[in-house]
């Protein structure tokens, strides 16, 4: 009787046993398809001949910003912005830019810009960001991102194709409700062991 | 009987069914990356990874840093002179001693991030430095670089050869009866900060922070012993006590930190070989 259930587990064991295909469900790795994924916003984002325009709001209900950003497929991004802080800084920028993912893809400017300016405000509280998550590109050829790094309700930021004279947008004006931080706080060193 | 035989037919199969493939290869393939052409990625390829070992991380990548905190990412500007930085306050003065250059490829860490400000915390207060078991060690406020602002060099200093020490103890532990040169002085990892310098001394330790856990205070210690440039007229020599109680009682600190100060020193020549009071030599006369 005993015996019987050997017999038992092992015609079950083949019978549930993986097929030598079962490895690729979709035609192509995962790392395929992610790169597939990056370089299909990577072409988005360079296509536009003016580049973009982005009239941006570190809070949707917070006043705006017109930034205008050109991205080649070396990976830099050129930002135009009527931001005149730091003596004009951030008028015009060139930096690195990265398409990534983790929960989707996303849009990182990788080195401070106009945007890890206006997010270092107010000891890291004011709302604006430079890691953007990818959402949708709407009918009308805008790209849609949203905030990865806002608390509470993201802000969304929209990328509309930019016209060949939108520079004059840029009105350059000081932004006077600005402040420099002040960090006057306690210095916290830390260490953290293997587990 | 014919169970055991059973078991043994079946877990023969077994082993046979799950066994790996002749053309699988367990090698897997190294991902193609094409060198970058970035002039800052060549700088550092050549002169930290290649030579070190040591990736120095200046893109922002946010899993660095605690998904709690806040940070910005460093200037691009910035990141050639804080290398020239790191080269000059942290390389040379270690790789310049006797069995200093052994010391330092061995112990180095891996990688080495940079951050453009401060790293802000979720209450408020800011992280100055930050080691992953000897890993990692991210140096914060690189966008302020300023190599004539001395009070900027001291902090970034307090935090490379800081994090640097922990990796020594983390290696090759603390020094022995570490713990029971100053037992009742230690605070907790909550309320090191409400202790001034003062009463840090008097209790016999180079800072509050160095009073929060047996391993931060061999970390303040020899941080402080390379950067602070009274570091003899303030924690070793002796004062004259008379009439003075508050001498007294620093004097009572400082007898508990030549200890320290003993025991940090043979532990570095020890285990590492190398002299501290000469790294500290080079670095008193850089900070010149």
């Amino acid at each position: 009787m005993k015996n019987r259930f050997y017999y038992f587990w092992i015609v079950l064991g083949l019978l549930i046993s993986c097929k030598d295909d079962d490895n690729n469900v979709f035609d192509q790795s995962a790392d395929e398809r992610v790169a597939a994924a990056i370089g299909e916003l990577k072409d988005e984002l360079t296509a536009p001949a003016n580049g973009w325009r982005v009239k941006y709001r570190p809070e949707n209900e917070s006043g705006s910003y017109y930034v205008l950003m050109k991205f080649d497929d070396k990976g830099y991004v050129n930002i135009k912005t009527d931001l005149a802080a730091n003596n004009g800084e951030f008028h015009e920028q060139t930096i690195t830019y990265r398409i990534d993912n983790s929960l989707g893809l996303e849009l990182i400017f990788e080195n401070y810009s106009f945007f890890a300016y206006l997010f270092e405000q107010d000891q890291a509280t004011f709302g604006a960001e430079y890691e953007f998550l990818y959402a949708n590109k709407t009918p009308d050829g805008e790209l849609v991102f949203v905030s990865k790094t806002d608390v509470g309700t993201p802000s969304t930021i929209v990328f509309e194709e930019a016209n060949a004279n939108d520079e004059a947008l840029l009105g350059r004006e000081v932004s006077e409700n600005l402040t420099e931080y002040n960090s006057s706080a306690v210095i916290v060193y830390t260490i953290i062991l293997p587990l | 009987m014919k169970t055991k035989l059973l078991s043994f037919f079946f877990i023969g199969a077994l082993a046979v069914t799950m066994s790996c493939n002749k053309d699988e290869d367990p090698n897997v393939p190294i991902k193609n990356q094409t060198p970058s052409t970035d002039e800052l990625d060549q700088y550092i390829q050549e002169n930290f990874v290649e030579e070190f070992g040591v990736a120095v991380r200046y893109r922002f990548v946010d899993r660095y840093v605690d998904a709690n905190k806040r940070v910005t990412p460093p200037k691009r500007e910035v990141v050639i002179p804080m290398l020239d930085f790191l080269t000059d306050f942290w390389v040379e003065p270690f790789v310049d001693v006797p069995n200093g250059d052994k010391f330092f490829r061995k112990h180095v860490p891996a990688e080495v991030i940079f951050i453009g400000s401060t790293i802000y915390n979720a209450d408020g207060t800011v992280t100055l430095g930050v080691a992953d078991a000897g890993a990692r060690i991210t140096l914060t406020e690189v966008n302020d670089i300023d190599t004539n602002n001395k009070e900027w060099i001291l902090r970034q200093l307090g935090t490379i050869y800081h994090e640097f020490a922990h990796i020594v103890h983390q290696r090759y532990n603390l020094p022995p009866n570490w713990q029971e040169i100053s037992p009742e002085g230690y605070t907790s990892l909550g309320s090191w900060y409400n202790l001034t310098d003062e009463e840090a001394l008097r209790r016999g330790f180079v800072s509050p922070y160095g009073t929060s856990t047996f391993n931060e205070d061999f970390a303040e210690l020899v941080a402080h012993l390379l950067f602070v440039e009274d570091f003899y007229e303030i924690y070793y020599d002796f004062e004259d006590e008379t009439g003075c109680p508050d001498c007294v009682e620093r004097n009572d600190g400082r007898e508990k930190l030549r200890k320290k100060y003993n025991a940090v020193l043979s532990h570095y020549e020890q285990y590492t070989g190398v002299d501290l009071l000469k790294v500290r030599e080079i670095v008193q006369q850089k900070l010149q």
